[in-house]
């Protein structure tokens, strides 16, 4: 199975004029296509900042991290936005919606960043079918602050997928959503890793931890259990 | 309790301007500054149109002004001729009231050191009409009146202060001018107020009796020439009948005329009219223009630093939302809210009156000191109850629209809800139609200010640069006076002015010298006739010596200089410049030919080439012929830059005769930066005002485009976070400025257009071949500044991990 990201002996310090903060100590990690992982762990534990790291949203103070075989350790920032773009799908707690644009142009705008020029038409396509895919082709003239928060984290999602990213990063998805809203969520997310989708998942909660596949619990930036994966199982 | 609950808003709001120094810093060095210009210049609109000239009846006062047109229809001069200012004075009618000035420079040889002052002679009347009041003493007397040679003084109290210590026996005293001694009949009281009919800013120190003036002990009065010493104030109690008055006037003064010149074809034909204007209108012609610039420029200085503190004052709103939440939450009406802002904003804004205040007096000081001479009554600037009562009604103003502003920003229903919601996205912002019209405002101003300006900067600039024809440098005007001109036979005179220049000769610092008067202290318009054809002109005339030409190194074309023996015999030959010659002669040659003047038929024997002086719009004809050595002004050339001395050159004067005093001695760079001041002046008030206006333009850009990408950043994270490169974030930032540059762009040519419009006249002249390099400047200029003010906010968040963008949301 293809090897997505890998990560060796990862650490990232926090540093003060008082204080250097250990986030993540020695952190290694492998993910490989299709693969459902969540991070788990207490509060501060460093997961937040783990998948900062592994979306390129934040860089290693050590260590070696690679996406697809490339070493994507000490990339410039604009390279780095490129690899986010193409490979990285991002759903965060607060949906990060932008309320001045539609749900279909918040949807197509990792499109309208790629470096393939697309075509109207071509956007039109992709959008609508990941809207189709999360059940929102409906809503895409709204406005995210017109939709339900279990609705705007949809339309978080079928952003993420649009330009077909190699792994989804997910940062406690149902954080901000009700308990029916945030089972819906997992529901489409579980549904989206059937169908083939690499999902890597940061959540406080255990009963959705245990939807994934694959656990990695971290205490004080530090593996603390984390069983084999599919491909070195 | 109303008193309770304002005392307790009036100290939370202290306590908040306390917790926030830099922002009420900020505020405050901004209001004063900016609102303290504008109150300068706002009080000299107010001086201009609404306060009366401090003079009784001075609705009923005008400035008598005779125009002269020779039979070409060529423009003489403007002013009055010494004979016709006396005859006026002598035939006017009983229901209208005249009184006559001699405005001069004098030495007071009388006291330990001689001391030139600005002098006046004047008949009784001038102070009557005036109104003027005295400290000791009085107004000259019937008896001290024209034609009785009657002598007297009265002084300033400027001059009685510095000069006589303030001394209560000062009427025992008496000044000597030119040989005459002038008993001290009346100290002015320190309140007077001289009308600026000769000079802005000119402050007379010694008046005396008319018949002492220099023009009736020196004979030189000529009904054809203007007389810029002279000038006629009248009071008419019918004001109705003002043209009337005028027409009398006209008729009077062409019976002199013709009588004059009954023998005189050619002065029949010239045309001489009397017109009557209004005082205060004399004093401010040509200076309106000047004043509403200033006034402009201030305004539109004091709008920009306003939009600025407006963006201030919302962010500041915007920081304050969760405390007036709170409120709102308690039980605060809509009314308490405002009354909140009210007061907080109120506090800051009245902590800045005696600052504005302070910066006005500052101003008026400034005003005084270095523009004295070009702004009408600069003198009666003073901080006053107007100062007071405008600064308060713009502060209140003020503070009502800023507090309107802001709590439009808050909506109440909004405001309750604050606090129940999870904060994320539902904080209050500043919509994206204000932030425009803030930045729109921001650049219409700016760029009109700064095209203007800059219009401005490089008309005085080119002024400056123009060459002149002559170089000044190492040249210096010596001017003596006679201590008792009136028992110097004229050959002594001449005698002595020779010894005298021959002695300068002898200095060791001077490398020549040249019995003449510099070309930028004066010339005098004199009617000259071409005999072959009959024709008549009215060139500008210089008397001068043989030196004169080599001193300036004023080239020839054509013919000679003038030979020592022709002006030591006076002969009766002339040089003409260029212009005159081609007048005289368009096809040929001017050399040779025969001119009438002053009676005499005058050979030219030179043709110069002509100087382009400062302010000269084209180059006048202009002649010059021998001087017969009556007129005590010397030219000298240093050798080296130093400067002369004074006591020097008194020491060489009073070595050949002790019957002189030194009137002035100043370099002419110095004449020529007086002929260049109003073009020195705008080039450091529109450079200044240029530089302020961009610093503000910048810091007020900065501050609304900082602010609103700090509200964008929540955006700004997302979009980076799904792959968005710094370009992308930097094109969609500079694109939503786009619209407010451009309606600001086009704002300002509106505005431009419109001030074009309404100062056409004074402004068109601005427009040229290079208008559209400074719209080119002004327009890359404010681009610049917009896209600076783009990209400087959001720097920050392009060049570091995108997570401390995103980590302030989830946080």
């Amino acid at each position: 199975m293809n090897e997505i990201l890998k990560l060796e002996q990862i650490t990232k310090v926090f540093e003060t004029e008082e204080l250097e903060t250990h986030a993540l100590s020695g952190i290694s990690l492998s993910i490989h296509q299709g693969e459902y992982v969540s991070i788990s762990g207490p509060s501060g534990c460093g997961k937040s900042t783990l998948l900062s790291i592994m979306g390129l949203l934040d860089f290693a103070t050590s260590g070696k991290y690679f996406i697809e075989g490339h070493d994507v350790t000490s990339l410039t920032l604009n390279q780095a936005a490129k690899v986010r773009n193409e490979k990285i799908g991002f759903i965060f707690q607060s949906f990060n919606l932008i309320d001045e644009l539609s749900v279909f142009d918040n949807v197509a705008l990792p499109l309208r960043y790629h470096s393939q020029k697309f075509s109207n038409q071509e956007i039109e396509q992709r959008v609508l079918a990941r809207l189709e895919q999360v059940g929102l082709s409906h809503r895409i003239s709204h406005k995210p602050n017109q939709l339900s928060g279990g609705q705007q984290q949809r339309v978080a999602i079928a952003r993420a997928l649009v330009a077909n990213p190699s792994i989804l990063l997910v940062d406690e998805p149902t954080g901000n959503l009700d308990s029916k809203a945030g089972d819906q969520v997992m529901d489409l997310l579980e549904e989206l890793n059937k169908q083939g989708t690499t999902i890597c998942m940061v959540t406080h909660d255990p009963r959705y931890a245990d939807m994934a596949r694959i656990k990695v619990q971290l205490l004080d930036g530090k593996v603390l259990h984390a069983p084999l994966t599919k491909a070195t199982a | 309790m109303a008193l309770t609950s304002q005392g307790y808003q009036l100290k939370q709001a202290w306590q908040a301007i306390k917790r926030h120094p830099m922002f009420s810093v900020n505020v405050i060095a901004t209001i004063a500054i900016t609102l303290g210009a504008l109150l300068c210049a706002t009080t000299l609109i107010y001086l201009m149109l609404v306060k009366p000239l401090p003079y009784p009846d001075m609705d009923n006062l005008y400035v008598a002004k005779q125009s002269m047109m020779d039979q070409e229809g060529g423009f003489v001069g403007e002013g009055f001729s010494y004979p016709a200012a006396k005859h006026l004075y002598k035939q006017h009618d009983k229901n209208v009231e005249v009184a006559l000035s001699y405005l001069t420079t004098d030495v007071i040889t009388s006291l330990s050191e001689p001391v030139t002052i600005d002098s006046g002679y004047i008949t009784p009347e001038w102070f009557i009409l005036l109104g003027a009041e005295f400290t000791l003493g009085h107004n000259f007397t019937v008896q001290q009146n024209m034609d009785n040679f009657s002598p007297g003084a009265i002084i300033s109290h400027q001059l009685w202060q510095e000069q006589f210590s303030g001394e209560q026996n000062i009427l025992s005293k008496s000044i000597d001018i030119r040989g005459v001694s002038h008993p001290i009949v009346g100290v002015l009281a320190a309140s007077f107020v001289e009308p600026e009919v000769k000079n802005l800013g000119r402050k007379t120190q010694l008046w005396l009796t008319w018949d002492y003036n220099w023009t009736e002990q020196m004979a030189w009065g000529d009904l054809s020439s203007i007389d810029g010493a002279v000038n006629v104030l009248i009071k008419t109690d019918d004001k109705a009948n003002i043209k009337r008055l005028e027409n009398q006037l006209n008729r009077q003064q062409s019976d002199l005329w013709q009588q004059e010149f009954a023998n005189h074809v050619n002065f029949q034909h010239w045309q001489i009219s009397v017109a009557l204007v209004e005082l205060s209108n004399e004093i401010y012609q040509g200076q309106t223009e000047l004043i509403y610039y200033v006034f402009f420029a201030c305004l539109g200085i004091f709008l920009i630093a306003m939009t600025n503190i407006t963006n201030l004052f919302m962010s500041r709103t915007v920081e304050q939302q969760r405390n007036l939440a709170i409120h709102a939450a308690i039980g605060a009406n809509k009314f308490k809210v405002f009354s909140l802002l009210f007061s907080e904003y109120g506090l800051l804004l009245f902590i800045s009156l005696p600052f504005v205040l302070a910066i006005a007096y500052l101003g008026f000081y400034l005003l005084q000191q270095y523009l004295g001479s070009v702004l009408p009554r600069a003198n009666e600037l003073t901080l006053s109850w107007f100062s007071f009562g405008f600064s308060f009604c713009v502060l209140l103003t003020l503070n009502t629209l800023f507090t309107y502003i802001c709590r439009q920003l808050v909506p109440y229903h909004q405001l309750r809800n604050t606090l129940s919601q999870s904060g994320k996205g539902s904080g209050i912002q500043i919509k994206a139609s204000i932030r425009t019209s803030l930045i729109a405002t921001q650049i219409t101003i700016a760029a009109t200010l700064i095209f203007i300006n800059l219009a401005m900067f490089n008309q005085a600039y080119r002024t400056i640069k123009q060459p002149i024809g002559i170089s000044v440098d190492n040249l210096w005007q010596l001017r003596l006076a006679e201590t008792n001109p009136t028992q110097t036979a004229p050959e002594a005179l001449r005698n002595d002015l020779i010894n005298i220049n021959n002695a300068l000769n002898q200095h060791p610092e001077i490398a020549k010298s040249t019995i003449s008067l510099s070309p930028l202290i004066w010339f005098g318009n004199y009617p000259l006739l071409d005999v072959e054809h009959n024709k008549q002109y009215t060139p500008q005339v210089k008397l001068v010596d043989d030196g004169y030409f080599p001193m300036l190194s004023q080239s020839f074309i054509a013919g000679d200089n003038f030979t020592e023996q022709q002006i030591l015999d006076s002969e009766w030959v002339m040089i003409i410049n260029e212009k005159l010659a081609s007048l005289l002669a368009p096809a040929g040659n001017a050399l040779d030919k025969k001119v009438r003047f002053w009676g005499r038929d005058y050979r030219i024997i030179g043709i110069v080439q002509g100087l382009h002086l400062p302010n000269d719009r084209e180059m006048p004809p202009r002649a010059y012929v021998p001087d017969k050595r009556k007129r005590a002004n010397i030219m000298l050339k240093t050798k080296t830059d130093n400067p002369m001395k004074k006591a020097d050159l008194l020491q060489v004067v009073r070595s050949v005769s002790s019957n002189y005093t030194i009137r002035a001695v100043a370099p002419m760079i110095d004449d020529k930066n007086r002929l260049l001041f109003i073009q020195y002046t705008t080039l450091a008030v529109t450079g200044g005002l240029t530089i302020l206006t961009l610093f503000l333009a910048i810091i007020g850009l900065y501050g609304i485009l900082s602010y609103s990408s700090q509200l964008r950043r929540y955006e700004i994270g997302t979009r980076l976070a799904i792959g968005a490169k710094s370009g992308d974030i930097l094109s969609m930032i500079f694109k939503d400025s786009v619209n407010a540059l451009l309606i600001g762009l086009v704002g300002s040519v509106l505005a431009s257009s419109l001030l074009f419009l309404m100062f056409s006249e004074q402004l068109n002249q601005l427009i040229n071949t290079h208008t559209i390099v400074w719209v080119a400047a002004t327009a890359t200029t404010v681009t610049g500044i917009t896209l600076l003010g783009c990209y400087l906010p959001i720097r920050k968040y392009l060049s570091n991990p995108v997570i401390k963008c995103l980590r302030a949301i989830e946080e």
